[in-house]
């Protein structure tokens, strides 16, 4: 290819006249404290809260502190080449991040640059990280499902495209997993998902992109990580960070899904540098403001009017609890902001219930409405269900001889929590999870050994698959449950050719 | 919390300000004032001194007799106040923001021109009245540094702004323009 130098002569001079000779004008400040992701700075009278400034190094911070006589400055980057007396530049501009399709299957930090070696993102245009989220007028009822792949919480928690629904439980529990499936489960459902780590190891970082890859899942997703070792600023502002590139989606009429990994690190860090910058502690050493800035980032999910394009984002945010302490700070003001939450229970996990989702404690309080009508009327009961099997299993624990109805109403509880037992990245459709759990609530699985449940049911779904397509085709398309005796009989057709492992001994006794 | 010395220099000053305004000894109270500073820069150690407690009261009095000797009027007043109140070494600062309040009122402002070679007067003069008019000032105290890495041009310092007007900074823009 030869070099056309014309061209390339014509391309300079039209970026040259757009060069201005003009003399700079900049409002400058001294550094009289750097430590720390910190700086302050005397002079700057002019700075406004949350606005850009630039340090000699070419490193930029954000104003969060106005004094009467310094400005307190957080540093979004590398602090240690500050040093005391150093000039600091106004921007005039407010901290803003690249946002736009060309993100999507990248990993970048929170300021929006390429952390997975694929080359820098040119995506033309920016948004700004701090919005007001949209108003009262500017919205709508949630009503579509928001499809998480699991069982236990698209039947007992249905969750809603622009809800916010909190993944509360210990560390161990399996949260990260929830929204790692979750976002594995959105293929092909028309949605852009955004994977917020805040202060999450950069091995685990790693470790869920390498699954979401291998599900084909960063086809459609953004990931934005702040690791352990980048100062506290940038942990506070991943997630608004996030936001605003979902925000970009959602504002042209698309459907976003945003988890936030975890907010219990992102109050930490805003812990750390609310210190830090000399502002008064209130319970738990967390600033005043801290209730604040988590209302307001969860408060940017939205499901907006048709109007404004019907576009929704929504929010799953994690919080890690501390022995399963959910009175604590965090924890209750986070459980207050969202629509419900879904509670993992570190004892169900480690005996083997996973996901370790806890029926009683969980709830969604808006998802209802926006639940497959098919999933309402097979799991309508479920809930209650678990409720008095739990009642009935400690007590059961005490008496040999129960009455029949007990019995039997331990035997359906047993099999229930086995149902919404699921392996690791195997979410199932809504078809599927209607049919399990028809096959669950009509009594077909009474019979069945609860070592068998899992056997009999990937075998339903072959089953069905091959002989009765039809009628799972029904479901997705209508949401509706198809005719009854049609299901009716088809589940009875594989119930009698279902093959047990193993013939126990209550069984054959049964028989006799 | 102990408030910090700007904090604190600022209120003294402005009291200062207010009471030598209405006694009309702004221009006589600034060289005295002036004065002091002197003193507090030529030790120091001075003011640090006469604010802790490392030395027994008496020998502290002994050291603060000379200044309260020295002044009379309301700048004495001031030094024994400030003296009473342990604030000896915000004294300084003091005199510092007492100035900058004299300057607003007198529209006076201090720059630094850099400049790769030095300035003539009549260069400097004809700089200092593009300046005044630019800020609206009036009077520009200008003072020149030379700095050949800054290639050719001015650039204008001054409290909390920088004029720049430099063949490196243009150099650097264009560069911007032509890459970015």
């Amino acid at each position: 290819m030869s070099i056309k130098a014309e061209e390339i002569s014509a391309l300079i001079k039209q970026q040259l006249a757009n060069y201005q000779d003009e003399i700079s004008v900049e409002e400058t400040g001294t550094v009289t404290y750097v430590g720390d992701g910190i700086a302050r700075a005397h002079g700057l009278e002019n700075a406004l809260s949350g606005e850009l400034l630039e340090f000699d190094t070419g490193v930029y911070g954000m104003v969060q502190n106005l004094e009467s006589n310094d400005v307190g400055i957080v540093v979004l980057g590398d602090f240690t080449k500050i040093t005391e007396g150093d000039t600091v530049k106004r921007t005039g501009r407010i901290m803003e991040v690249p946002v736009g399709d060309e993100l999507i299957g990248r990993v970048v930090n929170p300021l929006g640059q390429a952390v997975d070696g694929l080359g820098t993102i040119n995506t033309g245009h920016t948004r700004p990280i701090e919005r007001k989220a949209p108003g009262v007028m500017e919205r709508q009822s949630v009503f579509e499902p928001l499809q998480t792949g699991m069982k236990a919480i698209d039947a007992l928690v249905p969750i809603g495209r622009g809800q916010r629904e909190l993944i509360i439980g210990d560390r161990k529990t399996g949260k990260t997993t929830v929204a790692i499936d979750t976002i594995i489960n959105q293929k092909d459902q028309n949605m852009i998902c955004i994977y917020v780590a805040i202060g999450q190891k950069e091995s685990t970082v790693r470790g869920s992109v390498e699954t979401l890859r291998k599900y084909g899942a960063m086809d459609y997703t953004i990931v934005v990580t702040a690791g352990p070792s980048e100062p506290a600023p940038l942990l506070y502002i991943a997630p608004y960070a996030g936001a605003a590139m979902g925000e970009e989606f959602m504002f042209n009429g698309k459907h976003v899904l945003i988890v936030y990994d975890d907010l219990s690190k992102q109050a930490d860090a805003y812990r750390e540098l609310s210190l830090i910058l000399r502002r008064p502690p209130g319970r738990e050493a967390y600033p005043g403001d801290i209730f604040y800035t988590h209302s307001r980032l969860l408060e940017r999910a939205a499901k907006l009017n048709d109007e404004l394009g019907g576009g929704s984002m929504t929010a799953l945010p994690i919080i890690e609890t501390k022995a399963g302490d959910v009175s604590a700070y965090i924890p209750t003001n986070v459980i207050s902001i969202t629509d419900g939450q879904i509670f993992l229970d570190s004892d169900s996990f480690y005996s083997g219930i996973r996901p370790a989702i806890d029926a009683g404690t969980s709830v969604s309080r808006v998802g209802g409405d926006a639940q497959v009508k098919a999933m309402k009327k097979v799991a309508g009961t479920l809930r209650l269900d678990l409720a008095s099997y739990h009642e009935l299993e400690s007590f059961a624990q005490f008496g040999s001889d129960l009455d029949a109805a007990t019995q039997a109403k331990l035997n359906r509880g047993a099999r229930t929590v086995e149902v919404l037992k699921q392996p690791l990245h195997a979410p199932l459709s809504v078809a599927n999870q209607v049919l399990i759990l028809y096959a669950l609530t009509r009594g077909f699985l009474d019979k069945v050994e609860l070592d068998d449940i899992a056997k009999f049911e990937s075998g339903l779904f072959d089953f069905f698959n091959g002989s009765h397509k039809d009628l799972l085709d029904t479901i997705t398309s209508t949401g509706q449950l198809p005719d009854d005796a049609a299901l009716k009989s088809a589940v009875q057709e594989y119930a009698d050719t279902f093959q047990p492992s193993k013939v126990s001994q209550d069984q054959a006794a049964a028989t006799n | 919390m102990s408030l910090d010395k700007v904090t604190v220099a600022k209120r003294y000053s402005k009291a200062l300000f207010e009471l030598l305004n209405s006694q009309n000894q702004l221009d006589d109270g600034l060289e005295k004032l002036k004065q002091i500073r002197t003193v507090f820069q030529d030790n120091p150690q001075l003011g640090t001194v006469l604010t802790d407690k490392s030395l027994a009261p008496s020998e502290r009095q002994k050291l603060v007799q000379p200044l309260l000797d020295a002044t009379s009027g309301t700048i004495h007043n001031l030094v024994q106040m400030v003296y009473d109140y342990n604030r000896m070494d915000a004294m300084v600062e003091i005199v510092n923001q007492f100035q900058a309040r004299y300057d607003t009122l007198h529209q006076t402002v201090y720059a630094e021109a850099t400049t790769a070679v030095p300035l003539s007067d009549s260069e400097l003069d004809a700089l200092r009245d593009g300046y005044a008019g630019r800020v609206g000032a009036k009077t520009v105290v200008l003072s020149n540094r030379v700095d050949p890495s800054i290639i050719g041009g001015v650039v204008v310092q001054s409290a909390g702004t920088i004029l720049d007007g430099s063949i490196k900074t243009k150099i650097n823009r264009l560069r911007q323009t032509l890459l970015g």
